[in-house]
């Protein structure tokens, strides 16, 4: 591969892992359309317990419209999602509230409720959906700010809150009733490489502590080669290629090898080798 | 022309019953929720959307109370009864004026508010995130609101009606040099006992019209901050509209019953 030894340099730090265990999302025949549009075209994926799946492809791709059919914001026009074995579409709102419970999802923005401090975002689906002491709450509270390392920022405000900070706060409540199950929407988009890493290094963590299944859509390419077991790459709403990060940087397929190789390349000659070994 | 006519009309009632359809779940789901309601948000709403809306409230239906006991004065007084100045204001604030007017406000003070608290929060991914955390926007946004506004709308009627009249006496007396025991009997004697039950009713559909509305514009904005100030806009206009509406059916309807 001409482009190879660039490539190679971006390593995956966390190993494949053995493609074993109870399928927990999966995707067949998905459909979705806006109007006459198509954004989403016969997209079939499944994603075992405990993996980490990076779904990756240029903006207008259809990544983000697939992960708000697999979290059942969007309600999918042909084919099938299916979370713990059921089927989404065909579950009523207390099925879908109950299957929401063990899923966290992470949003570009952080979307923490404004009129609440950060505090409060984290224990407010704590208060709601588990019998918990008061007491007991604030202590949880308190360790999910630990566990993304901004404990002091309990009594802020989201206001007062940086981009970076939004998504670790973000990050928090979503693993407040500690899901089986993480999606995660550009979690480094418009943060600097830093902040970058730090999530990264997040996403890595909360998959290996908490065992769980994690979905991470992005079109970053140093984030999906670094928390990645498996990648699957979209274009014009349909998966061109799906396999680990080394079958998707050894892939032929054209618009694969412009994607993710051409982008290595010109982030190595950005950054340096060194850099790029994130 | 005729089976485009035909086709437009179909789209606009199709469009129509979806909208009509999405508030009724957004109605059913507050309703659903209704026993789990925590006072203290509905209190905090209470104060942002009602004690905050006291002095604009209480200029504008002082306005509006001396503009009828002035514009009337001249009629009265041309009919040699201009000491029936009381007796009209109190019809109109009573039965018309004070839940008309201050719903017309409170679709500016409050529907506006929420349009755009509600939008921002749409566009922020806050409303996705909370539905995809299992936790309702109707009961988390939708209720304490509509709640708070529709308590507050008949706080608001009753405090209304006295300052409306209150501006009547001023003109009645200070202007059209009636006098003040004349002006407060011939007052008293023009108001009913069902004006003010009929009064609160009115209030309360008008909060209700202003808070489904405002939270509908504000669900479905899309757009950006574009989108939030069309929503805004849109809120205010439509509440406007249904309230002189659902006025106009009280009107009709209280008079052909009570």
């Amino acid at each position: 591969m001409a482009a190879g030894g660039m490539a190679v340099s971006i390593e995956n730090r966390r190993g494949a892992k053995p493609a074993a265990g109870e399928i927990v999302v999966e995707a067949a025949d998905l459909v979705k359309r806006f109007g006459d549009r198509v954004v989403l075209d016969r997209v079939s994926l499944a994603v075992r317990r405990g993996e980490t799946l990076v779904v990756m492809g240029g903006s207008g791709c259809g990544k983000s419209t697939l992960l708000r059919c697999l979290i059942g914001v969007y309600r999918p026009d042909g084919g099938d999602v299916r979370l713990f074995g059921k089927s989404l579409p065909a579950m009523d709102d207390v099925e879908l509230a109950a299957v929401r419970k063990r899923i966290g999802v992470l949003f570009q923005s952080g979307a923490l409720y404004s009129s609440l401090s950060v505090g409060e975002n984290i224990a407010l689906p704590l208060r709601e959906h588990t019998d918990l002491d008061p007491a007991i709450i604030e202590v949880l509270v308190k360790m999910k700010l630990e566990l993304v390392g901004l404990r002091e920022a309990e009594n802020l405000m989201p206001a007062e809150c940086s981009g970076g900070m939004a998504k670790r706060l973000g990050l928090a409540r979503a693993i407040a009733l500690d899901p089986e199950l993480l999606f995660y929407d550009e979690p480094t988009a418009g943060l600097d490489p830093i902040m970058s890493g730090i999530i990264d290094g997040l996403i890595m963590d909360l998959a290996a502590t908490m065992n769980a299944t994690s979905i991470v859509v992005t079109h970053d390419l140093r984030t999906a080669f670094r928390v990645a077991d498996r990648m699957a790459v979209m274009k014009d709403g349909m998966l061109v290629a799906v396999g680990t990060p080394s079958e998707i940087r050894a892939s032929d397929d054209p618009f694969v090898r412009r994607f993710v190789l051409g982008r290595t390349e010109r982030v190595s000659r950005m950054f340096g080798a060194r850099d790029a070994e994130v | 022309m005729l089976p485009d006519l035909l086709g437009r009309l179909g789209r606009a009632g199709i469009g129509f019953g979806r909208e009509a359809a999405e508030i009724g779940r957004l109605l059913y789901d507050a309703a659903r929720n209704l026993k789990g309601m925590k006072s203290e948000t509905v209190a905090v709403q209470m104060v942002r959307f009602g004690i905050k809306a006291i002095p604009i409230v209480t200029l504008v239906n002082m306005f509006v109370g001396m503009i009828v006991a002035v514009s009337m004065s001249e009629l009265l007084r041309s009919l040699g009864i201009v000491s029936w100045t009381g007796k009209v204001v109190g019809v109109a604030v009573t039965r018309e004026l004070a839940p008309l007017m201050t719903g017309l406000v409170m679709s500016g003070f409050a529907g506006a508010a929420i349009a755009t608290e509600i939008g921002t929060m749409t566009v922020n991914e806050e409303i996705l995130a909370l539905e995809v955390s299992a936790l309702s926007p109707a009961r988390f946004l939708i209720l304490p609101r509509m709640v708070a506004v529709i308590v507050m709308m008949m706080c608001l009627t009753v405090l209304a009606n006295f300052v409306g009249m209150a501006g009547g006496y001023l003109v009645g007396t200070l202007l059209l040099g009636i006098g003040s025991h004349n002006y407060i009997e011939m007052n008293n004697s023009a108001i009913r006992f069902w004006d003010l039950p009929k009064g609160l009713i009115k209030a309360a559909t008008f909060g209700a019209i202003i808070t489904i509305v405002a939270c509908r514009q504000g669900l479905k904005v899309t757009g950006g901050a574009l989108g939030v100030g069309m929503a805004t806009t849109r809120a205010v206009v439509i509440s406007i509209v249904l309230i002189i509406a659902a006025n106009l059916g009280f009107a009709i309807l209280f008079n052909a019953v009570l």
